[in-house]
């Protein structure tokens, strides 16, 4: 069992430019989880259920929550969603979407498969600064995540 | 009211032990209810010709609230409407009222049958029934009679007046069973006399009375007391004088003997007489029975009404047939006859059961025998019906169908009896209580007689038919009826329907049967010697002394008649007589002896003939030695003063017989029988003489009667003959009579058509017709005569000068009076106050020839016809004009000869004649010849078909030149089709044809020039296709095109952001490594990138609006505009500026992306002023008014307006292209140059268009409106 505090925040993003600027928003927030990125939906899916590079569990820890983004090379992040919301074991790790794309019917849907927040993703740093903190805020001052397995 | 104080006189006078009627009459009294519920009598009248005219007299005289009902039975015409219902009602106030199915009968109203229908009463109920055959014999009084006897019973009243036939007769002897009343008409009084005296002459009408005074007699009876009521029993004392002077009184009158009747049926019935004659008391019946023998006889006939029916006790029948008929047939010898007796057998029905049992039985049993029917009655007119045989319908409800179709042959309305049975069938008038029975009879069938007579008759009467009864013959009896005492006499086979046989085959004694007869001869003679000395049953203590003194002490004695009939022997007389053999009898002359014989009958002889007593003594008796002597007394029997003289002579016969001493006695004393012999044979001799000179005076007596009864029978032969001949005229006569009737009959019908014509034409022709008589009073007019004068119904018989008239200017009294006096016709046009024109015509009413006898006034309305003749000389005037002034030839020619008749002005105008010139001649001389030779072909042809059809020639003018026409024309034909007169119709065509010619040209010119249409027709289309795929392919295009900005303008925003991004990264990570220049570089390298995030997020909208389909909502502007306002970015809306915004906006239907319109608006208004005081205006209409443009009224258009540096005229359309900046980028806040085209690619989407006005330096205002405008 690992202490919520060193439960990982899975971020699962393409672009390296963006998750470098939320990682380091992250920081700039107060935000001191540990962060596993994953570069696509497969490796994402891969990582959760401990599959290929991440076969053992000290590998993969369970993420206390996970960022997806939706626009994704190969596995699209809103597939992603679906395998995780249909796992009796991973549906409980909260899931919030993080894209630029802002369909108002994406959003609906995205709800609907069972994510439990929905962000849109900045353009600017300092607007990235300020969603991380609070992402931050909300999720790991204000609000309870379930425990890890 | 006397009536009612009779009535109480009645009641106090009324001990029970009088012989009178009083206490029934005391308990009935009746009481004058108001109106009962129902009638307390139905008074049923049958009538038919000259019936009307009797019923009026009837119902004239009858007060209308009696209580009584009336159901009049007419006889109808099947063919005609009766009218009898309207003519009764005249005469009187009760309501009148033709009979419905149904109907229930009330008290004072009068019912009328309806014609072809037959009509009964049930339970106060009139039930109508079709008549089968409309013309066959039908009787519909009878039908109801007999129902209405059925019905009411007692309280029938039956009325049969004048008519011919006999319909009525049958039923009012229902109506007399049932107790009813019974009136008819007087004979002489009624006007057809057939009904009343057919009814008369049953002797049944209680009254026989002129119609006039039946009301009073029918209400006499009605409310007479005693005539309610029929239940009470009637106490009355068998030995009453008063009743055994009445029966005394019918026995010598007519015979009959009532004394034996039951006392009850016999005093209801007297009663009944005597409330019909209003009597009081027996005593002053018993007056008018002696005064009027008619009454006597009607009470007999009333006494003797008995009920009979087809089978009467249907079960009784069939027993009888199967116990006592089937055996009588079976075991009845080859050529035996079966002999049968119905005595009292009324109409004959229950003897023409039997014969119709006994030929069932018959034939059943294949077995022939002769069977006679012995039916006897004492009513002579019930045999003489019962001999007929004819029956109503009725009794095919007491008979199977079986036996209805079997034994009866229907004709008409009625059923004739077989004639082969009818033949085994006796009638006869009998008098079963006087006259000797028939005898050996096989069966008695006497139903339902032993019930009215008193048990004494009773038990005589069935004496009498236990010795007329063959042995083991059969007695048939009512269902009531026993054998009584006689019971030992008879076994009973079927004790229940009283079938009777006698049992033993001896008859009854002599003694018994000499009393029957006795007693049924001489009824009221009981206490006369020759009966007194017959054994008595309860002899008395005197006469047994009698006996014993006679024996004792009284020579033999015997009692002898003038016939030598021996009646009676006193003491021993067996010494002188004895038996003679042979058949024994009477005479007591052959009983003692020759010797003795002819002694005593000279003795009885000389008794007779002196009256004195003749005796003689020592008459020698017996021939031998042993004679002896008696003395012989033959000694008269003293009269009664009552015996008459018929009464037989009777002699008392005494022997004496002398002692032996005695017969010692000297010769000389003894009786010299030879002497007596002489003597006897003298006397014998000159009786002898005188008898013969008695018989020769008879003799010659009879001769001479005879001749004269032959004389009388030549008389009466002659007589006979005229009547016969008498009998043919008027059978002739009463052919004729049909035939007139009949003919009548026609004659009517006739006018009733006739009548019903006259008036359907007075109706139809709608001419106002009044009549008058020859003083001018109205007599008859039609409705449609009302329209001129005011005529009303009852205006009829009043002078015309009386009556006011709707025409203008006519005195019709002097019209009227002008007619009457010269007879002659007169006829105006006459104008009436409503403006209408009548043709007023006052005619003599003429008959025959003769006039002077009225008039008649006659109105037609011409208004129609002077209406139309204005419109036809309108019409005729018009014809002329176009006739005349027609462009065409019009002319009639003559078929034979082709002259012209007739023709317009215009034909002689054109061949340059004066018309008169024209009309006359031949139409082919108004030609050329070769023309006229065609034309006359035509005219040839015309004749046969009747027409012609746009023939074109020529005519020839005055001047010879021609004239171009068409001809048509067409047929006058005569009544026979002949083609007699042919109109022509020339056309002028000259004209025509030149511009035909002109039109033939045109058309050419026309063609040419429609072929060079074609061709750039179809060179313009090729062209037209062309651009279309042109302007497809730029769609296609411009597509791409905006799909490509899209998709660039998205693939390019990622590098600038992580180059972006990187900056930052760069600046955070190496900031002391960069030194104060290094930043300033990454500065503008970073405003450099997010001045093109900014130019490519504006293309991204730009397209965005480009491609996306509107989402059209309501959308509030109000809200809109504030929302911009609020959300302006700082750095902007620091700038303390004033925003004016039109209060309220409207809300309209468009997409949310208007917000961007505003937006972009607004920005650009705030940030191009240099003013200090800078405002912005937002509004729609130009804050209410309409914009400077035209046209733009129709739809909202919407500004927003500022006080900033404005847009010159030449760049006005250049601030709408995209990335079009007109400023340097650091000037007024910079920008993309996207805002506004933008804003405009919105606004177009929306339909609308957006401008702008300005004037430099002073500010701008910016239009749009967001729909296209409807009125362009």
């Amino acid at each position: 069992m690992i202490p919520p505090a060193n439960r990982p925040i899975l971020l699962v993003e393409d672009n390296e430019t963006h998750y470098e600027a939320m990682a380091r928003a992250l920081r700039q927030a107060g935000c001191n989880q540990p962060l596993v990125r994953c570069a696509d939906g497969d490796e994402a899916l891969d990582y959760l259920y401990r599959r290929g590079r991440f076969r053992s569990s000290e590998s993969a820890a369970r993420p206390i929550i996970i960022l997806l983004d939706l626009n994704l090379p190969g596995t699209c992040g809103q597939e992603v969603l679906v395998a995780i919301k249909s796992d009796a074991e991973l549906k409980s790790i909260p899931v919030i979407i993080v894209t630029s794309l802002s369909d108002p019917g994406e959003v609906r849907r995205c709800y609907q498969f069972g994510a439990n927040g929905f962000i849109r993703k900045r353009t600017g740093y300092d607007e990235t600064v300020v969603t991380a903190r609070r992402l931050s805020e909300y999720w790991f001052q204000a609000s309870e995540v379930p425990d890890g397995l | 009211m006397p009536r009612q104080k009779q009535s109480a006189q009645r009641k106090n006078e009324s001990p029970s032990t009088h012989g009178t009627l009083a206490p029934r009459i005391s308990t009935s009294i009746v009481a004058t209810n108001p109106i009962p519920p129902h009638p307390s009598h139905v008074v049923g009248i049958g009538a038919s010709a000259g019936g009307l005219e009797a019923l009026e007299r009837f119902f004239d005289h009858m007060p209308p609230d009696t209580g009584l009902a009336f159901v009049v039975v007419p006889h109808l015409s099947p063919d005609f409407k009766s009218l009898m219902g309207e003519l009764l009602a005249k005469r009187t106030k009760m309501p009148v009222c033709q009979v419905t199915d149904g109907v229930i009968v009330q008290p004072n109203c009068i019912y009328v049958i309806p014609p072809r229908k037959n009509m009964i009463i049930t339970a106060g109920r009139l039930v109508l029934t079709d008549i089968e055959s409309p013309h066959g014999l039908n009787l519909p009084i009878d039908i109801f009679f007999r129902s209405l006897a059925q019905d009411l019973s007692d309280r029938a009243i039956g009325i049969v007046l004048s008519g011919t036939g006999s319909d009525g007769t049958r039923g009012i002897r229902t109506i007399k069973e049932a107790g009813g009343i019974v009136m008819v008409q007087d004979d002489t009084t009624a006007k057809f006399d057939g009904m009343p005296r057919s009814a008369i002459a049953t002797g049944l009408a209680d009254h026989v009375l002129p119609p006039e005074e039946m009301p009073q007699q029918l209400l006499n009876f009605t409310k007479y007391p005693a005539g309610m009521e029929s239940s009470s029993p009637v106490v009355l004392v068998e030995t009453d004088d008063k009743l055994s002077e009445i029966f005394n009184l019918l026995r010598t009158r007519h015979g009959l003997d009532f004394s034996q009747y039951k006392p009850a049926m016999v005093a209801r019935r007297i009663e009944r007489r005597m409330i019909i004659h209003q009597a009081d008391e027996l005593r002053q019946y018993l007056d008018l029975l002696r005064q009027t023998p008619d009454e006597s006889k009607k009470l007999c006939t009333e006494l003797l009404i008995h009920v009979t029916a087809f089978f009467r006790d249907p079960e009784a029948f069939t027993r009888l047939a199967s116990a006592v008929v089937g055996k009588l047939v079976e075991q009845a010898a080859p050529d035996e006859t079966l002999r049968i007796w119905v005595p009292a057998c009324s109409t004959g029905e229950e003897a023409y059961s039997l014969a119709m049992l006994f030929h069932e039985e018959q034939e059943r049993l294949q077995k022939n025998v002769e069977v006679k029917i012995f039916a006897t009655d004492v009513d002579e007119h019930a045999v003489e019906q019962a001999g007929r045989g004819v029956f109503p319908a009725s009794i095919a409800s007491d008979l199977s169908k079986d036996r209805l179709e079997r034994f009866f042959v229907k004709s008409g309305d009625v059923y004739q009896f077989s004639p082969q049975l009818r033949k085994s069938v006796i009638f006869a008038p009998h008098n079963v209580l006087k006259d000797p029975p028939f005898t050996k009879l096989d069966l008695i069938a006497c139903r339902n007689l032993l019930i009215y007579l008193q048990p004494e008759l009773q038990k005589k009467l069935l004496s009498m038919f236990h010795f007329a009864l063959a042995p083991r013959g059969f007695l048939f009896l009512g269902a009531s009826e026993t054998v009584g005492d006689l019971a030992e006499e008879f076994d009973s086979v079927e004790l229940r329907w009283r079938i009777y046989q006698k049992c033993r085959p001896s008859r009854l004694t002599l003694d018994n049967r000499s009393a029957i007869l006795g007693a049924a001869r001489d009824i009221s003679h009981r206490g006369d010697l020759s009966l007194q000395i017959r054994t008595s049953a309860n002899e008395s203590l005197l006469g047994r002394v009698y006996e014993t003194l006679i024996a004792d002490y009284c020579p033999p004695c015997f009692l002898v008649n003038d016939k030598h009939e021996l009646l009676y022997v006193f003491g021993d007389a067996s010494r002188f007589l004895r038996v003679p053999p042979g058949k024994p009898n009477q005479d007591v002359l052959r009983m003692v002896g020759d010797d003795l014989a002819v002694v005593l009958a000279t003795a009885m002889h000389k008794a007779l003939a002196e009256g004195g007593e003749v005796s003689y003594d020592n008459v020698r008796f017996g021939e031998t030695d042993l004679a002896r002597r008696i003395s012989l007394r033959v000694k008269p029997l003293p009269k009664r003063r009552f015996d008459d003289k018929g009464g037989e002579k009777l002699l008392l016969v005494l022997m004496n017989e002398r002692s032996n001493s005695e017969a010692a006695a000297p010769e000389g004393n003894e009786l010299d029988v030879a002497g007596i012999s002489t003597q006897r044979i003298t006397d014998i001799e000159q009786e002898l003489r005188q008898t013969r000179e008695n018989l020769q005076a008879t003799i010659e007596e009879l001769e001479t009667s005879n001749e004269e009864l032959q004389a009388t029978n030549e008389e009466l032969l002659a007589a006979n003959e005229e009547l016969q001949s008498t009998n043919e005229e008027l059978q002739s006569v009463n052919e004729e009579l049909f035939t007139v009737n009949g003919e009548y009959q026609k004659k009517i019908a006739e006018l009733t058509e006739a009548n019903n014509d006259i008036h359907n034409l007075f109706r139809i022709t709608d001419i106002g017709k009044v009549f008058l008589d020859r003083e001018g009073r109205v007599r008859k007019f039609t409705p449609s005569a009302t329209a001129f004068v005011n005529l009303l119904e009852h205006d009829v018989g009043r002078p015309i000068e009386h009556i006011a008239h709707n025409l203008v200017d006519v005195d019709l009294p002097a019209a009227v009076r002008q007619v009457l006096d010269e007879g002659e016709p007169l006829q105006r046009d006459v104008r009436a106050r409503n403006g209408q024109w009548i043709l007023m015509r006052v005619l003599p009413y003429r008959v025959e020839t003769k006039s002077g006898e009225g008039v008649i006034i006659t109105f037609v309305d011409v208004s129609e016809l002077k209406r139309s003749e204005a419109a036809l000389r309108e019409s005729e005037a018009k014809f002329h004009d176009f006739y005349d002034n027609a462009p065409d030839l019009f002319a009639s020619l003559d078929a034979a000869t082709g002259k012209v008749v007739d023709c317009n002005s215009r034909l002689a105008a054109t061949l340059g004649l004066p018309k008169a010139d024209v009309v006359g001649r031949r139409i082919f001389d108004f030609m050329s010849v070769e023309t006229a030779q065609l034309a006359q072909r035509a005219f040839e042809e015309f004749l046969q078909t009747g027409s012609l059809r746009n023939i074109e020639h020529t005519l020839k003018r005055q001047d010879g030149s021609l004239v171009e026409v068409t001809l048509n024309a067409s047929a006058v034909r005569d009544e026979r089709s002949r083609i007699i007169v042919a109109r022509a119709v020339w056309h002028d065509v000259t004209d025509r044809k030149a511009a035909e010619e002109r039109i033939r040209r045109f058309a050419a010119e026309l063609e040419e020039s429609r072929a060079e249409i074609a061709r750039q027709a179809a060179s313009l289309e090729r062209q037209a296709a062309e651009l279309q795929s042109r302007n497809l392919e730029l769609a296609r295009s411009n597509k791409e095109l905006d799909d490509f900005a899209h998709i660039a303008s998205h693939d390019l925003k990622e590098p600038l952001q992580s180059l972006l991004f990187n900056c930052r990264f760069l600046a955070e990570d190496f900031s002391s490594r960069l030194g104060a220049d290094g930043h300033a570089r990454l500065a503008a390298l970073m405003r450099q990138a997010e001045k093109m995030t900014e130019l490519v997020d504006s293309l991204l909208q730009f397209s965005r609006f480009s491609r996306v389909d509107l989402n059209i909502q309501e959308v509030d502007l109000g809200a809109v505009v504030t929302d911009v306002i609020e959300s302006l970015p700082p750095q902007i809306a620091q700038s303390g500026i004033d925003f004016r915004v039109q209060q309220p906006l409207p809300t309209v239907r468009c997409d949310p992306a208007i917000s961007a319109v505003f937006r972009n608006l607004i920005t650009n208004a705030v940030k191009y002023n240099d003013k200090p005081e800078r405002w912005v205006e937002i509004g729609v209409n130009n804050g209410g008014t309409a914009a400077p443009n035209d046209g733009h009224d129709h739809v909202p258009v919407f500004f927003v307006r500022d006080n900033g540096i404005g847009i010159a005229p030449r760049d006005r359309e250049k601030v709408f292209e995209i990335f079009r900046r007109l400023h340097a980028p650091d000037k007024f806040g910079g920008g993309t140059g996207a805002g506004l085209t933008i804003a405009r690619k919105i606004v177009e989407r929306h339909g609308g268009k957006i401008w702008v006005e300005s004037k430099v330096g002073e500010g701008a205002t910016f239009y749009f409106t967001l729909k296209p405008d409807g009125s362009k």
